[in-house]
């Protein structure tokens, strides 16, 4: 099993994951009692680290796990093993009142923001129900006007209810209520999947001054390489539970070590790339979490796949300063690279 | 893989309104295009821009409270696809022109095995006394292009339901199928949208090869700009049921020229304008209920003069490839694109 190195750092860190196991069990607990089904290893010892605003993007496709490690980050999903501690503290073992008062700080931005806004109820009760739950008194709260110019939407969409705002406006509202509570850590599932080109622009604007003004700090989910690109300190790839490569945005996007991320970025297609681009991209897609492949997880659809990593599962290991990588033939894949 | 210069498909004036609530909402005003044979065209925009409307007009698959009120939407020069039978119609769908949508889940039986699927289209297109003998040799075809579009084991495939396949496999069917008629045009609307990068990057490629062995002519709707770069010759820009701009797509993402295109080539996040605030475009798209004057775009734009909010724009031709739909770039040219700012 490969349990990653954490990235161990004095006291800086806001939020630290540490070889965070979360598996999904199916059936009942009599199918599960005789059958070899261990369940779905959905994220496999992954350890993570978010500094006081920062922004860490989490790369993966669809089945690699990252929606559930953001889950598992903020409480919300039942962890198997391991460790989530926000601001030191352990919030896996945490219940009732406390796990509360960790969700103050540290709130999550849904992927549909449809979804996750109550159609019964207008703009204005959306905004003001966390400080109902949370017992915020008067004085220490944002009015809904001020909320709703935190993130650039007109006073007037106050008494409208969900249904009647368009996506970006919606995501917007879904934002402004993560912010009442003016957390420090804020939890992004694919903030601007689904959105067109000028309402994701001004979403990624709006994070983006959100921490320079704030300081928040983003754990930012999403596929689209190109996002983390624009708007991460440090990404993390991850491939069917498992963290392959992580380090500073820049360097990790430039030059990527595992054959995997470099699949991932050579398969963005990027406009003024056309012609000149490479077209090594990988075969097949990814395996079912249900039966991983043995070994290193993307030897099946790696060309620089050996027997060892057929057999041994990699540990991540730091290749550049600051730059890990979780691949048998990190050395020959890079001199490759470079012939 | 450069474009001959016959004319697969030209729209002339397509006009297209939607019933609503008992009033009328017109959609496309009268939008004029041409596709020629070989080229691979994308149509971009955002939502509301009205490019699946156009879309689906091309195929008379509008849903029931839209329709075509004028234009022509001229098939090889001579089949007038606007005013076209019910019968004709289905003898031009598919044979001629088959079109590939986002969701393959939708446009496939969910009932029916993949394999008699593809024999029954191939059959409806076939004399009633022919298809019966005929079965065998379709699903023979199915299994062959099921290989051409890279399914491993295709003999698998045409007995599997759309179900136990993901996304990127039933995407693959869905072209395949697309494909058993020899459409000499393919429409694609949102292909890859729901997809993986990597697979969005192994469908695009099928395309191209596809495009190129075939000599086809694709019609590529889609709101990714990247995608358009990775895959078009050629691109053309919509807003508001309007075309503001085409060009070849090196031409036009290099030096836009309506200030519309300018800001949505602005407003991808990239690794180049990273700490940068993306450019973003304030205010709506304009509701289409009512007369609408002058330029659609004007109210959010940041070059609007007084003639934009009350004459209509006329379309201009500027450099080599590109035409566009605005006031500013006309003789005189009022208005300066960023980069030509840039360069003094």
């Amino acid at each position: 099993m490969s349990t990653p190195i954490p990235r161990v750092e004095a006291g800086g860190s806001l939020l630290s994951i540490l070889d965070l196991r979360v598996v999904f069990s199916e059936g009942g607990a009599v199918s599960r009692l005789f059958s070899k089904n261990k369940g779905v290893q959905a994220v496999d010892g992954v350890s993570l680290d978010v500094a006081p605003s920062e922004i860490v993007g989490i790369v993966g496709e669809s089945g690699s796990g990252k929606t559930t490690l953001a889950l598992a980050a903020l409480g919300l999903t039942q962890v198997t093993g391991g460790h989530v501690l926000y601001d030191g503290q352990d919030i896996t073992r945490l219940g009732g009142s406390r796990i509360r008062r960790v969700r103050r700080n540290a709130v999550m931005i849904f992927q549909d923001p449809h979804s996750s806004l109550s159609p019964r109820m207008r703009v204005s009760s959306l905004l003001m129900e966390p400080y109902f739950i949370h017992k915020v008194p008067e004085p220490e709260r944002y009015g809904v006007a001020e909320l709703l110019e935190m993130v650039e939407l007109p006073s007037r969409l106050a008494s409208l209810y969900p249904h009647e705002l368009s996506g970006g406006q919606a995501r917007r509202v879904g934002i402004a209520r993560a912010l009442t509570l003016r957390p420090r850590l804020i939890v992004a599932d694919e903030p601007t999947t689904g959105l067109d080109v000028s309402a994701a622009s001004s979403i990624l604007n709006l994070l983006q001054s959100l921490r320079v003004n704030y300081g928040t700090a983003y754990l930012i989910i999403t596929h689209a390489l190109n996002v983390v690109g624009y708007l991460a300190d440090r990404i993390a790839v991850m491939y069917l539970g498992r963290i392959v490569e992580s380090g500073p945005a820049e360097q990790t996007y430039d030059a990527p070590l595992h054959p995997y991320t470099q699949a991932l970025i050579a398969a963005i297609p990027e406009m003024d790339a056309r012609g000149g681009k490479r077209e090594t991209f990988v075969s097949g897609e990814i395996p079912s979490p249900r039966d991983p492949p043995s070994g290193c997880h993307f030897h099946p659809r790696c060309p620089f796949a050996v027997q060892t990593c057929r057999d041994v599962a990699p540990l991540l290991e730091e290749a550049r300063p600051d730059q890990w990588v979780a691949c048998h033939r990190w050395r020959e894949v890079a001199s490759l690279e470079q012939a | 893989m450069t474009p001959g210069s016959e004319v697969v498909l030209a729209l002339d004036d397509v006009a297209v309104e939607y019933e609503s609530r008992g009033s009328a909402m017109r959609v496309l005003p009268g939008v004029s295009l041409e596709l020629r044979r070989g080229e691979v065209v994308g149509l971009v925009g955002e939502s509301g821009s009205g490019k699946s409307t156009l879309a689906l007009a091309i195929l008379r698959l509008l849903p029931a409270n839209g329709r075509i009120v004028g234009g022509e939407i001229l098939l090889d020069g001579s089949i007038d696809l606007a005013r076209l039978g019910e019968e004709a119609l289905r003898e031009t769908r598919g044979p001629k022109v088959a079109m590939v949508f986002q969701d393959p889940l939708t446009s496939l039986n969910p009932t029916f095995k993949i394999g008699g699927q593809m024999v029954d289209v191939q059959a409806a297109h076939t004399p009633r006394r022919a298809r019966r003998a005929d079965r065998k040799v379709f699903l023979e075809r199915a299994i062959s292009l099921l290989g051409k579009v890279g399914l491993p084991d295709p003999g698998q495939i045409v007995r599997s339901y759309p179900h136990q396949l993901s996304g990127g496999m039933r995407q693959r069917v869905m072209i395949a199928m697309a494909l058993s008629l020899e459409p000499e045009l393919l429409i694609a609307d949102e292909p890859t949208s729901a997809l993986d990068v990597t697979l969005e990057a192994q469908i695009l490629a099928l395309l191209r090869s596809i495009q190129a062995s075939r000599n086809l002519t694709i019609l590529f709707v889609t709101h990714d700009l990247n995608v358009v770069a990775q895959i078009c010759d050629r691109v053309v820009v919509m807003y508001a049921g309007e075309i503001v701009e085409q060009g070849r797509v090196l031409d036009v993402f290099e030096h836009p020229r309506h200030p519309y295109t300018e800001a949505l080539l602005e407003a991808v996040p990239t690794r180049r304008n990273r700490g940068r605030a993306l450019a973003t475009i304030p205010g709506q798209v304009p509701s289409l209920l009512g007369e609408l004057r002058g330029c659609r775009f004007a109210d959010r734009c940041s070059y609007a003069k007084q003639c934009c909010r009350t004459e209509m724009p006329p379309v201009v031709a500027s450099g080599e490839s590109q035409a566009v739909r605005c006031h500013m770039r006309g003789p005189g040219a009022l208005w300066e694109s960023q980069d030509a700012k840039a360069q003094q």
